[in-house]
């Protein structure tokens, strides 16, 4: 059993305890918008509130990890050109879903942090990009706390009678994956079509119509309200050196309680492993995909032995990504999930450039062809060298992900693949007919 | 700055990217969807290169270069990327390519070869794409498509008209047309030669033939006043297909659809291929000798003062010389070729087609006032750089009989009609006056009493705004050349001129023939020979030679439906003792005006030269020998010559009479200013009742486009008019109704109905694109419309 207690659910989640999480009066209960009142009222200035994020270490939760300070001191905050902040609320990792919690639990947590954002950077305009399959629920939940927050002129013009002017616009996407690219959603909130942009010009020098423009991730900018009032050291009294504070993990596949979980970085996985529930019907741990599906998997028993940190996920192999941590126990056939995931990337790769568009069709063919029960042993050659050709020669990061899973999947399982070829029957005595037939049904 | 790549040392501008540098400096770095003239796209990979320092390969086309890095294009990591990308683009493209049009001058094919595998490992099926139709003078096969997207980007970013777009996504991306309609934009064809696969092919030569057994000969549009440079492929003797020779300072890699796809009229079955005499009131076709003898009779039996040559302003340089030559030598002075132009007003004063400053200067002009000029299609490589300036912030203003479809858009627009037009000119220089009463550069500057006289008082709104534009601007003032039809053209020249004289502005004469300038400069003018010298004997011009009943009339590669004066001219041919055509082709129904027609060889099948609207002398060799048994133009003339008794020697050559020409024209300073100051100032337009304007299709203005199959399917609505609501109610015509009959005199023609509110009040606005408008009657004359 768990030796000391986990901090759990303190930042992102904090409004979990409650029972209405989602409303105003409970976010301002627990303090919400005190940070903000107070950046407006006593002119807190840019460059202050920049220092303390950057003191705090945080890193970007959307996948990349860059420290969010050096991010926005990429920006002029005082130069008198139009800037724009873009919230990436197009969660899409298959995997992750803690920033729709956040939208769904927490959505005034990231309103402030995205005026604070604003504000640090200079922004008078702010877009949110919600993903499009969140128009049921998410987006009204989240409307609903942005209406609030206007009606208590938090947000507009002349905010709590200052001078600062900050629109907040809530936009929702059509359902590609490609769009959560930071670009390629910059081109979505100009109309076009989801394609991202080649860099350099980067960004924060030239991004949402030609304006400089900083992106972030939900839980980044849920995170800024509580690290600014509580300052940067409550931040990073928690984790590692190099990755410190709080990280949502969504926790999904073969355990007893799946779900999000806000842990200090750092944690060892078998704690998370835990609070999850341990694993499901006592089988034993096979493989981690510890950062949402585009990352490497790592086999299970390295996994037991890591932390939940950036340096030690990088270490063992894999990256922490979004925080996605998918658990396969002992009976799953990697080919068939390395199948699943590859067809993914081929249904979503944009098209634009070449290797992707290709590349990401060829692999899932030859998987296919594998798991059919009539390939090669020139095909699984083929397949090893072709994420290589992809990986680092796209405009955007979708052909890595797309590479990284098939490289790790054959390097960490090549044996199951053989066997597919050898014997052309399965080597993974499983019963796994529900999860046949839920890949079927999405084919 | 200096940058190395494979250890050379390269300088370079800061902004400037890798593969500008390298190819500069002559090093090869494939690429697919770069293309200098288009946007940046980085989507094909090709051109990976390696960075020192960095471990990813970067793509050549959009990696700026930086101070003191090092690049290599066929180190390991570079070569690895490029064969890599090769490897992807092949394996879902058809490799089709014995079947393919593009194979031979395909780059993916090239580059196959260059960083391509010898075999394929890719096999599994690979992606069919369906192909839609998109006009008569593209094929499409989108399976070849490598999804480069420069067709994409060439629509937006060139033709200016967004045609093409990527649908879909993923390996599922599909490029085509978004409304399944066909292509419009006057440029497309452009779009044949920058894809770099088989997926756009030209479709008139689709199928014909292979590259390899194909000849290119560089040649000249001969179907605008720019002078396109283009190369002509030439397979068995024939033209096969036509692209862009690049020229900076002209055409750049551009060439309009008319100019492609026109050799198409080579093969039609109208060419004139024998002599043809009329013997005992029948045509037969005859040999050259007994053609020249009856010709020798006929002519020394008519009066030499009632003889009357017209000229084509589409005809080279060497032709029109030869023609006004032979017939000053035998005292023919009633030589024209301003077949088109209405009036002859102030023909001493008015000189040719012009612009004031270089084609390539176009793109940096300010401001630029359209006066009904339909540019984007009548002059497409003009209105290309029109919208270059545009692009660049420039104005563009224009006055109109008709709101046209430019590539650009518009500022200011004035609609009015015709009749008025003149009118809104001289309120343009009413305003123009007051507002530069101080500026002492304009102080020995008059203006002529004749136009003072209709100055009436304060200018509409925007006519201030447009005058502001050209007075603060460095601007161009373009005269539209369907005006030439106009009666008060004269008049329109000499506004404008006052307009750029008073704001220091330039200012271009469209004319639609490819070689107006040297016909101006040979003398084919009743009052003017070679460079424009002067002469005693004036002759007569057009008009007066057709209502005057000559006996004898030359018609020198000309359509009768190409004269303004057509229904005059028919009648003086039928009263006339001899006529004699020298024709590419011929119609059965204009055969019977002549006595005698020449087989002419086409411009494909001559050597000449055009001289273009800047005064540019090109000069092109003959493509492919005359077809059948017509003769090149210089040979017939030459020869003539000589059976008339001039001195010619027998060895001369066609370098020989370029010599001549140019000896005797070339060092003329054509570009003079106008001298107008006693002019008096006649207003001619018709007043008071409907007036027909529109001008010739874009594919109907010459004899050889009107020939081009492929192009003529282009334009769908064959016979319809266009008017608007306002003008329909006050005739009471019936808007139910899709039929009207429109009236010229006694012709009359019925017509589909368009309501169109782009064209202005009072005006039946009819696109000239078959024979049957040009009996109905005139341009710019009284119009009446009836209900069916």
């Amino acid at each position: 059993m768990m030796e000391d207690k986990i901090r759990i659910n303190e930042l992102c989640y904090s409004t979990l305890s409650s029972d209405k999480p989602n409303t105003f009066e409970t976010y301002v209960d627990q303090g919400g918008y005190s940070t903000w009142k107070k950046i407006v009222s006593s002119s807190m200035s840019k460059k202050e509130i920049i220092e303390l994020v950057l003191k705090s270490g945080l890193r970007g939760r959307g996948g990349a990890g860059f420290p969010t300070g050096r991010k926005w001191s990429f920006i002029n905050q005082d130069s008198e050109d139009i800037k724009y902040l873009v919230c990436n609320a197009d969660e899409s990792e298959p995997g992750t879903c803690k920033d729709r919690d956040i939208l769904r639990y927490n959505p005034h947590a990231l309103i402030e942090g995205m005026l604070i954002a604003s504000y640090a950077i200079g922004a008078e305009v702010a877009y949110c990009y919600l993903r499009g399959e969140f128009i049921d629920d998410v987006y009204s939940t989240f409307k609903t706390a942005l209406y609030d927050a206007y009606d208590n002129k938090l947000i507009g013009k002349n905010i709590l009678n200052s001078n600062i002017n900050i629109e907040l616009h809530d936009l929702i996407g059509a359902g590609a994956y490609i769009v959560g690219e930071e670009t390629a959603m910059l081109e979505s909130i100009e109309g076009k079509k989801g394609f991202p942009r080649f860099k350099p010009p980067f960004p924060a020098v030239k991004g949402l119509f030609g304006r400089p423009t900083i992106i972030n991730n939900v839980e980044t900018l849920a995170s800024i309200p509580k690290i600014i009032e509580n300052g940067p050291e409550w931040f990073n009294s928690v984790g590692t050196k190099d990755s410190p504070g709080f990280k949502c993990f969504s926790v999904s596949g073969h355990v007893n309680k799946p779900g999000n979980y806000e842990i200090p970085l750092g944690t060892p996985f078998k704690k998370l492993l835990d609070l999850a529930g341990g694993m499901k019907n006592g089988k034993k741990i096979k493989a981690v995909i510890p950062g949402g599906s585009s990352v490497p998997v790592v086999p299970g028993e390295i996994m037991l032995e890591t932390n939940m940190d950036y340096e030690s996920i990088t270490k063992a192999g894999s990256l922490l990504g979004s925080g996605a941590v998918i658990i396969m126990d002992e009976d799953t056939n990697m080919v068939e999930v390395i199948h699943r995931i590859a067809r993914f990337y081929y249904s979503e790769s944009c098209g634009q450039c070449t290797p992707c568009r290709e590349g990401t069709g060829w692999m899932y063919k030859i998987i296919d062809k594998i798991l059919k029960g009539n390939g090669t042993l020139e095909d699984l050659k083929t397949l090893e060298s072709i994420p290589n050709m992809i990986s680092g020669s796209t405009i955007c990061a979708l052909g890595d992900a797309a590479a990284m899973p098939v490289e790790s999947f054959i390097k960490n399982y090549k044996e199951e693949f053989l066997n597919y070829i050898k014997t052309q029957e399965e080597v993974v005595d499983n019963n796994y007919t529900n999860n046949k037939e839920f890949v079927m049904q999405q084919k | 700055m200096k940058i190395k790549i494979n250890n050379k040392e390269c300088s370079f501008n800061k902004g400037e990217t890798i593969i500008q540098i390298a190819d500069r400096n002559g090093i090869h770095i494939p690429r697919f969807c770069y293309h200098d003239k288009l946007s940046i796209a980085a989507n094909c990979r090709m051109c990976l290169v390696e960075q020192v320092g960095i471990n990813k390969p970067q793509p050549a086309c959009s990696t700026p270069a930086m101070e003191d890095q090092e690049y290599f294009t066929k180190s390991e990591l570079a070569s690895n990327s490029q064969k890599n990308t090769m490897e992807f683009l092949l394996i879902n493209h058809p490799l089709d390519c014995p079947v393919c049009d593009q194979g031979g001058m395909c780059e993916l094919q090239d580059q196959a070869l260059m960083h391509g595998r010898v075999k394929s490992r890719y096999e599994q099926e690979k992606r069919i794409v369906m192909d839609y139709k998109i006009g008569p003078l593209i094929t499409t096969n989108m399976t070849r498509c490598i999804h480069c997207t420069r067709c994409v980007r060439f629509g937006e970013e060139i033709a200016g008209i967004k045609e093409f777009g990527a649908f879909g996504r993923g390996e599922g991306m599909e490029i085509r047309t978004y409304l399944k309609s066909a292509i419009d934009s006057p440029m497309s064809g452009n779009m044949i030669d920058i894809c770099p696969v088989g997926a756009l092919n030209a479709a008139p030569s689709h199928m014909k033939g292979r590259t390899w057994e194909l000849e290119e000969v560089k040649h000249i549009s001969s179907h605008d006043c720019v002078g396109s440079n283009m190369d002509l492929h030439v397979l068995d003797n024939s033209v096969f297909r036509v692209v862009p020779h690049e020229n900076k300072k002209i055409n750049e890699v551009w060439i309009s659809d008319r100019d492609r796809f026109s050799y198409e009229a080579m093969e039609h079955t109208d060419r004139v291929k024998k002599p043809i005499a009329k013997i005992n009131g029948r045509h037969v076709e005859v040999e050259w000798e007994q053609a020249f003898e009856i010709i020798y009779e006929k002519i020394n039996k008519v009066k030499f003062n009632k003889s009357a040559g017209f000229v084509s302003a589409n005809s080279t340089v060497e032709e029109q010389y030869l023609f006004q030559k032979w017939l000053r030598e035998i005292n023919i002075n009633n030589i024209d070729h301003r077949v088109s132009q209405n009036k002859f007003e102030y023909e001493d004063e008015l000189i040719f087609p012009k612009i004031d400053i270089n084609i390539e200067e176009i793109e940096n002009i300010e401001s630029v006032l359209l006066i009904d000029s339909n540019i984007t299609y009548e002059q497409p490589i003009l209105s290309h750089k029109i919208r270059k300036a545009y692009l660049k912030n420039a104005k563009i203003n224009s006055i109109h009989s008709y709101s046209y479809n430019y590539n650009f858009d518009i500022n200011n627009s004035f609609l009015v009609n015709p009749n008025q037009l003149a009118e809104t000119l001289i309120d343009i220089v009413e305003y123009l006056t007051i507002i530069t009463i101080n500026d002492k550069s304009l102080k020995k500057f008059t203006i002529p009493d004749g136009i003072k006289k209709k100055f009436k008082g304060l200018s509409n709104k925007k006519i201030i705004e447009i005058s502001n534009d050209i007075l603060t601007k460095n601007s161009l003032i373009i005269l539209g050349s369907n005006l030439k039809n106009h009666p008060d053209y004269a008049f329109f020249k000499i506004l404008i001129d006052i307009i750029s004289t008073l704001t220091k502005s330039n200012k271009a004469y469209l004319g639609n023939n490819s070689n107006e300038a040297g016909a101006y400069l040979t003398g084919c003018l009743p009052n003017k020979t070679e460079a424009l010298r002067g002469i005693k004997n004036n002759g007569l011009n057009v008009y007066d030679s057709i209502i005057g009943n000559m006996e004898c009339y030359i018609i020198y590669n000309l359509e009768l439906i190409d004269f303004y004066y057509y229904s005059e001219l028919k009648n003086s041919l039928e009263q006339a003792k001899f006529v004699l055509g020298f024709q590419n082709f011929i119609t059965e129904e204009e055969k019977s005006y002549y006595d005698v027609i020449l087989p002419l060889a086409t411009i494909f099948e001559s050597p000449g030269t055009f001289i273009n609207i800047e005064g540019q002398w090109q000069s092109f060799v003959q493509a492919c020998q005359p077809h059948h048994d017509s003769k090149e133009g210089w040979k017939i003339l030459t020869k003539l010559r000589s059976i008339f008794g001039a001195n010619v020697e027998n060895s001369l050559d066609y370098i020989d009479i370029l010599n001549e020409v140019d000896s005797s024209i070339r060092d003329y300073k054509p570009f003079e200013n106008l001298e107008y100051k006693n002019i008096d100032i006649k207003n001619n337009s018709h007043n008071g009742s409907l007036i027909r304007s529109g001008g010739s299709s874009n594919y109907y203005i010459d004899n050889i486009v009107r020939r081009a199959t492929s192009l003529n399917n282009v334009s769908l609505s064959k016979n319809s008019i266009s008017v608007n609501r306002r003008t329909l109610e006050q005739n009471n015509i019936d808007m139910s109704k899709n039929k009207v009959l429109v009236k010229q005199g006694e012709n009359s023609l019925l017509a589909e109905l368009i309501i169109d509110e782009n064209v202005s009040d009072d005006c039946i606005y009819i696109i000239n694109s078959n024979k049957e408008h040009y009996d109905l009657g005139k341009q710019y004359e009284p119009i009446i419309i009836e209900n069916v």
